[in-house]
């Protein structure tokens, strides 16, 4: 099992290591001039030269790109050229809006996906499963960016319960942070547990199949209660793997969903820096998405691992 | 809906089979509709969808325009027609080219993968390649691109291509070695066929349902990644018409033309619900006709 972890570990590192330079490469050097396409064709020369002298780019490429290797392996994310402050802080400050929204989907979509997926199993092949099959298929084909216009529609537009965008910032009270953090929650959360559910009713089917399970109904146990007690606990091996999976949706999800409502978080941030030419904080941004994605495939992978030993082989490349 | 129905028995069995061709039918009625409004919204649309015309803004649904107009008076229905036409080019041509490269590098890897060491080594270069690549979501290669050739159709399809070659590849490598073990595969070296001939005899022939499968999944992911990008600005540009770039424009207008908010999301959640539909029944058939092998 060790040895399986550190190789895991180790090409999860050659990966990055490799995506690190083709976002290095596809950002400063593809493009041609980092300096002009920040600066715009009306620059100056003599801001020009300042600019490049700034970014460093009379070194070599190779020089370049190990400079900014040891610069994040020592977590320094440079300066932001339009906003004339340290990216770190930038992101700091961003993340405290894009984390609690994650959070909140996250639970939402649990949630919705674990209740919608019990019921599917215990009704199976009755009435409520079919229903759920049918949402569960619409759900998955839903854009979430349409949801949430959908829902801005419904909470804000019509009944007017929730803000239709923006951020009053966490200064402005918890309650009207999170108040205008639900409806972007629930657009993430809903597409995400219509995939996710299914794999719920799965795993809880599996389990539901097995002798303690009859056991436990034997024992006069009603078919709910034997499978809160037994069947989730049995069921949560393969759960927690889709864990993991809705990470990795989580991510995409918060770029988007950010933007529909405007919100203040690190996707609106991303897209904003692409607008205005922000080549330092395009990179260091897409580097940090990067990071997440290969964290959450590792984090998979071990799963597997931990629950499949026929998956830890260690040589070959499945 | 695999799995959806277990069991065994004959009941159960022409129950499989119902709710299975429901599927495969569903599937490909939806899709065939849109395709048939792409092919013509491509050639011909009630009108013009870049006159702009200002005595026409916002209108409601009449007679005249069945579902409206838009904030610069162009006919909606002609946008949603033009609309699926441009999310068909988009989505076959990313899912072909992404396909194309992904099955051809699975290919190689897979008859390189017990080969001598040189070839392995191609084989692992293949493989860790994907997932090189599979570290970028299609937004972000979107937005990488974006720096370089700019927003617009091609960085769409550039990027939903990319994202769609560690996918194929992955899955012609993997249903290719389970092949290459095959008795058959054996015998026909035995008689000295290369490999490429091998490949495009027998291995090919068996992946091909399990990819156009996965090529139909892909195909409604790609579409929803389309208007996804066109939404954020990133893809199809103006005056090209897209679901996304529709919604995107109806949410400034919310307020005052709430039903131009409608038509865009329903079409790209029925394509995509045509293309998952289709997918899945396709599998249920395949699997159903190995049983019966």
């Amino acid at each position: 099992m060790l040895r399986f972890l550190v190789q895991r570990c180790l090409f999860a590192l050659l990966t990055l290591f490799f995506a690190a330079f083709i976002i290095f490469y596809t950002i400063e050097i593809l493009p041609g001039d980092p300096a002009q396409i920040m600066l715009g064709v009306n620059a100056s020369p003599e801001s020009l030269a300042a600019l490049r002298t700034q970014l460093g780019l009379d070194r070599s490429v190779i020089m370049r790109f190990t400079a900014w290797i040891i610069d994040l392996a020592q977590l320094d994310f440079g300066i932001s050229l339009i906003h004339g402050d340290r990216i770190a802080n930038i992101l700091q400050q961003r993340l405290t809006v894009t984390i609690p929204l994650a959070l909140i989907a996250l639970v939402f979509s649990t949630l919705t996906a674990f209740l919608f997926g019990s019921l599917s199993a215990l009704y199976r092949r009755r009435m409520p499963d079919y229903l759920i099959a049918i949402l569960s298929q619409v759900g998955i084909a839903l854009p979430n960016f349409w949801l949430g216009i959908l829902l801005i529609l419904g909470f804000s537009v019509g009944l007017r319960w929730l803000p239709s965008g923006g951020f009053p910032g966490w200064e402005a009270g918890i309650d009207a942070g999170i108040r205008s953090l639900i409806l972007p929650a629930i657009a993430i959360a809903l597409p995400q547990a219509a995939t996710l559910l299914r794999i719920v009713r799965t795993a809880l089917i599996d389990s539901m199949a097995q002798d303690f399970y009859r056991t436990a109904q034997a024992k006069g146990l009603s078919p709910a209660l034997a499978l809160i007690k037994h069947g989730f606990r049995n069921a949560l091996v393969p759960i927690l793997t889709i864990l993991g999976l809705q990470l990795a949706y989580l991510l995409a999800g918060v770029i988007v969903i950010e933007n529909v409502f405007v919100l203040p978080g690190l996707g609106r941030l991303l897209l904003q820096a692409t607008g205005q030419r922000d080549l330092i904080m395009i990179r260091e941004i897409i580097f940090l998405a990067v990071v997440a994605t290969i964290l959450i495939n590792l984090l998979i992978d071990i799963a597997y691992g931990f629950v499949d030993p026929r998956l830890r082989k260690v040589s070959s490349n499945e | 809906m695999d799995s959806w129905i277990p069991g065994s028995g004959k009941l159960a069995r022409m129950n499989k089979a119902i709710v299975q061709s429901a599927n495969m039918t569903l599937g490909f009625t939806l899709l065939s509709i849109l395709l048939i409004l792409a092919c013509v919204g491509a050639i011909w649309t009630p009108y013009s969808v870049t006159t702009i015309d200002s005595t026409a803004r916002l209108l409601s649904p009449s007679l005249l325009h069945l579902l409206g107009t838009d904030h610069y008076g162009r006919d909606t229905l002609s946008l949603i027609m033009a609309g699926a036409a441009n999310a068909f080019f988009v989505g076959g041509l990313s899912v072909s080219l992404g396909s194309l490269i992904g099955v051809v590098l699975g290919l190689i890897a897979a008859s390189s993968s017990n080969g001598r060491p040189l070839q392995k080594f191609l084989d692992s270069i293949i493989m860790r390649g994907s997932d090189i690549i599979f570290a970028f979501p299609v937004l972000i290669s979107a937005l990488l691109l974006v720096n370089n050739i700019g927003s617009g159709m091609v960085t769409a399809v550039l990027a939903i291509a990319t994202f769609n070659i560690p996918v194929f590849a992955r899955l012609s490598r993997n249903i290719s070695r389970q092949v290459w073990i095959q008795e058959f595969v054996t015998a026909a070296r035995a008689v000295g066929r290369n490999p490429w001939q091998i490949t495009l005899r027998h291995i090919l022939p068996s992946a091909r349902g399990p990819l156009i499968v996965q090529a139909s999944t892909q195909f409604g992911l790609a579409i929803l990644a389309d208007a996804t990008l066109s939404y954020l600005g990133v893809g199809v540009q103006p005056p090209s018409v897209s679901w996304g770039r529709m919604l995107a424009d109806a949410q400034t207008f919310l307020y005052i033309s709430p039903a131009q908010a409608i038509t865009p999301g329903i079409m790209i959640t029925l394509a995509v619900l045509g293309a998952n539909l289709l997918g899945t029944g396709l599998s249920d058939f395949l699997s159903l006709k190995l049983q019966q092998e």
